[in-house]
């Protein structure tokens, strides 16, 4: 038992270490201070993890990265449509983005979000020993738990538990909140553990 | 108004007219319903992956679900009257290749048909979340999501 909350507990710590890396990318962008929560380890069921984001019918942005077959994991950036819109104005200084078509808007959340996740990966591919790679960022507006759903279905083969590590990325005065998760395979964490530990 | 019961990820619920069934967020899984349409009976199952050998979870696989269900049919109401509708399996992310939800979609067709169950109902595909309230009492499937609003199936 105590090695499963090493483990954890080394995982958490790896997390944090990668999101940091990202946090402080998206503060290069916008040009506003954000802070971290605490990741939090999830250790679930399949309908339990579609709950851990609030109520499964709220209307979320998100945008869904797969890393590479490597490392199969996949990285979910979700945030409601006032943070995402906060978030577009600030990194867009000096462009109106009230005349920005949706395209548009879509297409730099998902860099956003790219970018975030290449500072995610390079912190973490230091403690994982090989190189990461992002894959093509993709792009949904739809219910909560129809998303978290489809993720987990793409990274999970076999009914059971799956590993969810998760955190929020905030800054109170400009009302932006966002989560950020990793889905790992097991495989992944396979990996994770065994070169580390 | 009867009391809803919520359908989780890999459950199904068995319950007679005039309950109401429930299925929150379906991406690429699917809710499938199986209806006695004179006894006004049967159930809602949420499944999440195409196929599984075997598992001590049948109802998170298609292939395992209908089979656990088209058994259970038998050996309970005998009805030849089985009716099935199908919902979800959306593909909400493009991926490379045959996403989950056309291979769920394509897997659910085959097993109903193997088990000579008819889909009365569908509304698959496409790249929406759905939302899925089961009638007992009418049998009626009422799909709502984001963008497009209500249906009935």
């Amino acid at each position: 038992m105590g090695d499963i909350v090493n483990k954890l507990d080394m995982l958490k710590e790896l997390f944090n270490i990668g999101v940091g890396g990202a946090a402080t990318a998206l503060n290069k962008i916008v040009k506003t201070k954000l802070m971290i929560t605490v990741p939090d380890v999830y250790l679930v069921s399949a309908s339990e993890a579609i709950e851990l984001l609030g109520p499964a019918e709220r209307q979320v942005l998100s945008v869904y990265i797969r890393v590479s077959d490597n490392f199969p994991a996949g990285i979910l950036i979700m945030l409601d449509d006032e943070s995402a819109k906060k978030l577009v104005k600030l990194s867009m200084s000096g462009i109106d983005t009230q005349k920005m078509d949706e395209l548009m808007f879509i297409s730099v959340l998902k860099e956003i979000a790219n970018i975030m996740t290449s500072y995610f990966l390079n912190n973490f591919s230091q403690f994982v020993k090989m190189p990461l790679s992002p894959g093509l960022p993709h792009f949904a507006l739809d219910m909560a738990g129809a998303i978290m759903q489809s993720v987990i279905s793409e990274h999970k083969e076999k009914a059971g538990d799956l590993l969810i590590v998760k955190t929020e990325i905030y800054n109170e005065v400009e009302k932006i909140i966002m989560d950020f998760i990793l889905i790992p395979e097991d495989l992944s964490l396979k990996l994770l553990f065994e070169k580390n530990v | 108004m009867s009391e809803i019961c919520y359908v989780t990820i890999g459950n199904c619920v068995w319950e007679k007219s005039p309950a109401t069934l429930l299925c929150k967020g379906l991406g690429s899984c699917l809710a499938i319903s199986f209806y006695d349409t004179e006894r006004k009976e049967g159930c809602l199952v949420h499944v999440l992956l195409p196929y599984s050998e075997q598992s001590e979870a049948p109802f998170y696989y298609v292939n395992l679900a209908i089979a656990e269900i088209a058994k259970r049919f038998n050996s309970r109401i005998k009805a030849q009257k089985i009716v099935s509708k199908l919902c979800g399996g959306a593909n909400i992310f493009p991926v490379t290749g045959k996403s989950v939800g056309e291979r769920n979609i394509e897997a659910a067709k085959y097993w109903l048909a193997y088990y000579n169950i008819t889909i009365v109902g569908e509304d698959v595909g496409g790249n929406e979340g759905r939302n899925v309230v089961f009638e007992m009492s009418s049998g009626n499937m009422i799909v709502s999501t984001i963008k497009r609003g209500s249906i009935i199936i």
